[in-house]
């Protein structure tokens, strides 16, 4: 705690130190016009790299039109000083709001259909959208087409009639500007809307099965980056007194975006030195003409070749330390209660004796005509450890998916809890009660493990991002009740020790446990879980067994499992269901599947059946 | 964050010396140099850099201004606005009295809304888009402007018996923009055609759609409000088509000898220009003279000699100020009458010049041809 206060003390210091610092050199004349300019572009540079950082960083998208919501901004506020008669000091903030509000309208509408794209795909619309803006731009009268817009108030000098007080407030509100957005960016980052986009980049598969609503994320995050990149283009038209349409062009994103992976995607401090050094580094060599490009391009090249992953990779340095800090202070001044922590989430312990918790009828679904699954009837009692079994490409996998809402049946239905549930998101599903692990691991692997537990009680905070930017009350108890949550959790599959640890450097059976422990934190009714002794050794799969038990009797939930490993199906299930081309062949108690003439034929073998029978 | 602060400390730091180092105090007047210096359009502002700095040397052999010698403090902008307000502010701590910049329209523009604030003289040797001056006491020009010379095109075309006329423009640079649109204007009035308007988009590099359409409706000449790297490319691509017409174009288009393979094509080619080589007048064939003798060329881009002469009007208006005072350097350049090379120079209400126009054409060795000069 002592060593944490100081870290604390020295970060809340060295922000106040560096505005005073660059405040008083202002005042003093030391830092002149030119610098006092250089370091408002640094300011806007960083709203811009840390707000692309969001997109590229922590959702994982490659977006090229940064630059775009960027003009929107510049445009919209440019247009709205010019057109309103107010005082200056109170037309720019507002026209920075209305700047970035209608960037963050024109990112959602470009994200809701593009967002539903990956990678390459989403990378050439958002290009493609960057370069549709500019080009609108151009062509409207409003905004000046090619001639652009002119004539907007410059800040530097519109506050004050006396130059260096006007110039000190100009600083001084963008200095604010810019601490607030990063502050912002951090406490987001961390919040559980943060967890849920950072899952996303992670493995957006298993964040949908853990509960996220990824397409909703996706958007939010795009948006949030839209509105940011629209306040700085605010600051920016009024900076430099004339925008055009030219200044916003692909080249800009690229700008940003190379800004943004020399800091390091994912790491906002690092997008902030970048920035710094970027912005500074040309003006450093002004003095050496045309040479400068060369040089300014050779240092670039150097640091891709020396540090491929950028200054800071995904590593930060912590200015939420810094907010809670303020936090505490503030309490103590005012002697405000300690938030209560809630704990919102008990098990469901509900009693469900007799009926199904689980039912299909006739469930299938078929490809283009090709039949990968049909009538299938499936039926999960309360409590109950069911196997489902069958050879390779029987169709187990494609009824996990049927039943998790990856694939939309084409016939039957699913019931869960005596609800339909076919025909809804994942997302959904894992919400109403069925949580699941993947047959290959698909964790959120830079996440540790306890961030990774953390994701899966997203569906059941409330707390928006809003309350999470200013982490309020509500967000903090939510979040330590989830703490202590996911503490127990791994807790009750040993593996405390292990929570810091990210996820994909523990050990292959750690990961295993892990991926399950996810899916519980969910709290689900029934738990699929697909092939979890892949891959273990005998003891690591007398253990798992140990522990599939020790699940059903603390947790409560009906378990479904594929499995291939015979000892540990007819060990611990007390139903089985036996899969073949689609179609359920058989089912009944372990010692009814051995006898199975269908079943010893289609999958186990004789031998095997025989071996596994004089076992018995 | 510690990282963060000393990092940004030490960028404080070493900003603040690097803007230091030159400010020690010395007895001479400076003036300040803002322009494209690199990039694609870096020849203009080179041209413009060799001009003044010649002009400069010369006054200083002949004992300078006020008994001074006079520095000059050049900064490039790479044609960005912001780069422009950037470069204006670093020298502005620096006792510049007067400045000669920007050089493309756009970064004139950023330039003037800073030089305005303060009141100092600015005078752009190339900047033609009207709006640059407008509302701007302090600021001048030495070049004519778009509408002026895309006018004097539809004239000349119009003199010519041409009736039937296309555009191939630049729909998203100032200058092609706004050249189309006087040119429009005047040959309605004149009674020219204009039987094909086609636009293309800034940085295309295809024009083979246009050009075909253009060739449809065939035109007895193409107007081509361009600068030369791209009018290079277009006059190839027409040739290819086999679209065989005269090309008129304004000052913009004067480089493209740098840019053809193919020189065969600088015959079809017009245009205005603001100065020509083979001038005759005395102070002209001096100037061709020492710019041969100082830097081994002709000063082919006539923004050397619009430079030459925004040199020559701005220390002229220091001398006859008699002091450094920015209102009264601005008082006497609005005073201005003086023969430059570039011809007779006033300043109009809008502070533009009033001067002569040249009509240019190629050899096909891709030397520059005199046709004719139109005074005001």
């Amino acid at each position: 705690m002592n060593k944490k206060t100081k870290s604390l003390s020295l970060n809340l210091l060295a922000t106040l130190a560096l505005y005073l610092l660059i405040t008083v050199l202002i005042a003093s004349g030391a830092i002149n016009n030119y610098l006092a300019n250089i370091i408002i572009t640094i300011c806007i540079t960083i709203i811009m790299t840390s707000s692309l950082n969001v997109t590229t960083g922590l959702l994982g998208q490659l977006a090229l039109g940064h630059a775009g919501f960027m003009a929107i901004g510049a445009y919209v506020s440019a247009l709205f000083t010019k057109s309103v008669a107010l005082d200056f000091g109170l037309s720019l903030p507002l026209s920075l709001l209305v700047g970035g509000l209608v960037a963050a309208l024109f990112g959602m509408l470009i994200g809701i259909p593009a967002l539903r794209l990956e990678g390459d795909y989403l990378a050439i619309i958002t290009l493609g959208f960057g370069e549709i803006i500019r080009v609108i731009i151009v062509n409207l009268d409003i905004t000046g087409g090619p001639r652009g817009l002119t004539r907007i108030t410059r800040m530097s000098r519109a506050f004050s009639d006396d130059r260096l007080l006007s110039s000190i407030i100009a600083f001084t509100f963008v200095f604010t500007i810019t601490a607030l957005i990063i502050a912002s960016i951090f406490t987001l980052g961390r919040s559980r809307h943060g967890r849920a986009i950072i899952s996303i980049r992670e493995n957006a598969i298993a964040a949908e099965a853990t509960g996220i609503p990824t397409t909703r994320y996706k958007l939010l995050a795009f948006t949030v980056a839209a509105f940011y990149a629209g306040i700085a283009g605010g600051l920016f038209a009024h900076q430099t007194s004339i925008i055009e349409s030219r200044m916003f062009d692909f080249n800009k994103s690229i700008e940003y975006l190379v800004m943004v992976v020399l800091g390091g995607m994912g790491s906002i401090t690092g997008s902030i030195i970048s920035s710094i050094v970027l912005v500074s580094l040309p003006e450093l060599l002004r003095g050496m003409d045309k040479y400068r490009l060369i040089i300014y391009s050779v240092l670039l090249i150097m640091m891709m070749l020396f540090r491929p992953s950028g200054l800071l990779g995904t590593r930060e340095f912590s200015m939420i330390r810094l907010w809670e800090r303020l936090e505490v202070l503030w309490k103590r001044i005012f002697r405000r209660h300690e938030a209560q922590t809630k704990m919102p989430f008990q098990p469901r312990y509900d009693v469900w004796d007799d009926k199904p918790v689980l039912e299909t009828h006739s469930l299938g679904i078929s490809f283009g005509g090709l039949t990968a699954a049909e009538k299938i009837d499936i039926c999960l009692m309360n409590d109950e450890i069911v196997g489902l079994i069958g050879p390779n490409g029987a169709g187990k996998t494609t009824v996990f998916n049927l039943l998790t809402g990856v694939y939309t049946p084409t016939e039957g239905q699913v019931i869960l809890l005596g609800n339909p549930i076919q025909g809804k998101m994942t997302h959904q599903i894992t919400a109403d009660g069925i949580a699941r692990t993947f047959q290959n691991i698909r964790l959120f692997k830079s996440l540790s493990a306890l961030d990774n537990i953390k994701v899966a009680f997203h569906s059941r905070m409330q707390y928006s991002p809003i309350s999470a930017i200013i982490r309020d009350a509500k967000c903090q108890s939510e979040e330590r009740g989830i703490d202590i949550r996911a503490r127990e959790l791994l807790r009750v599959f040993e593996m405390e020790a292990q929570a810091d640890v990210p996820a994909g450097s523990l050990p292959y059976g750690q990961q295993r446990k892990l991926e399950i422990c996810r899916a519980l934190a969910s709290n689900p009714k029934v738990l699929l879980l697909d092939e979890p002794a892949a891959g273990m050794n005998p003891s690591e799969t007398a253990e798992l067994m140990q522990t599939i038990k020790t699940i059903r009797s603390q947790f409560s939930v009906a378990i479904l499992l594929i499995e291939h490993d015979m000892k540990l199906v007819m060990g611990i299930c007390e139903r089985i269901y036996v899969l073949n081309y689609g179609r359920v062949i058989a089912h009944g108690t372990p010692e009814e599947i051995r006898n199975n003439k269908e079943v010893i034929t289609a999958y186990l073998g004789q031998d095997q059946a025989h071996t596994e029978a004089s076992h018995a | 964050m510690k990282k963060r602060s000393i990092l940004s400390m030490l960028v404080v730091i070493a900003l603040i010396i690097s803007a230091a180092l030159p400010v020690l105090a010395e007895d001479v007047i400076k003036i300040g140099g803002i322009g494209v210096l690199s990039g694609k359009y870096g020849m203009y502002g080179l041209a413009v850099r060799e001009g003044v700095d010649l002009y400069v040397k010369q006054i200083n052999e002949k004992g300078g201004v006020l008994g001074k010698q006079v520095q000059i403090l050049w900064e490039d902008t790479q044609g960005n606005a912001s780069e422009a307000i950037n470069a204006y502010l670093k020298l502005s701590d620096m006792d510049v009295v007067g400045y000669i910049g920007a050089v493309l329209s756009g970064e004139s523009k950023a330039l003037a809304e800073v030089t305005a604030e303060d009141g100092v003289p600015q005078i752009s040797p190339s900047a033609t888009d009207y709006d640059v001056t407008t509302g701007r006491p302090n600021v001048f020009r030495t070049c004519f402007l778009d509408p002026f010379q895309a006018k004097a095109v539809a004239e000349y075309m119009a003199a010519e018996g041409i009736k039937k006329v296309a555009v191939l423009y630049d729909n998203a640079t100032d200058y092609s923009n706004g050249l189309y649109e006087a040119f429009k204007a005047k040959s309605e009035e004149l009674g020219v055609e204009i039987v094909a308007a086609e636009a293309a988009a800034y940085g295309d590099t295809d024009y083979k759609t246009q050009l075909t359409t253009i060739q449809n409706a065939k035109p007895e000449a193409v107007f081509l409000p361009y600068y030369g790297a791209d009018a290079a490319l277009i006059l190839a691509q027409a040739k290819e088509l086999g679209l065989d017409v005269n090309f008129y174009g304004a000052d913009g288009i004067a480089d493209i000898v740098d840019y053809v393979a193919d020189k065969s094509v600088l015959t079809k080619v017009v245009y205005t220009d603001h100065f020509s080589t083979d001038a005759q007048s005395e102070i002209a064939v001096n100037f061709v003279k020492a710019f041969e003798a100082e830097y081994g060329k002709a000063p082919t881009i006539s923004f050397s000699a619009t430079g030459y002469d925004a040199a020559v009007v701005l220390l002229a208006a220091i001398e006859a100020a008699g002091s450094t005072d920015a209102k009264a350097i601005v008082d006497a350049i609005k005073a201005t009458n003086l023969t430059a090379v570039s011809g007779n120079i006033t300043f109009d209400d809008h502070n533009d010049p009033i001067k002569s126009i040249f009509f240019q054409t190629f050899d096909g060795e891709g030397n520059k041809f005199f046709l004719k000069q139109v005074d005001p």
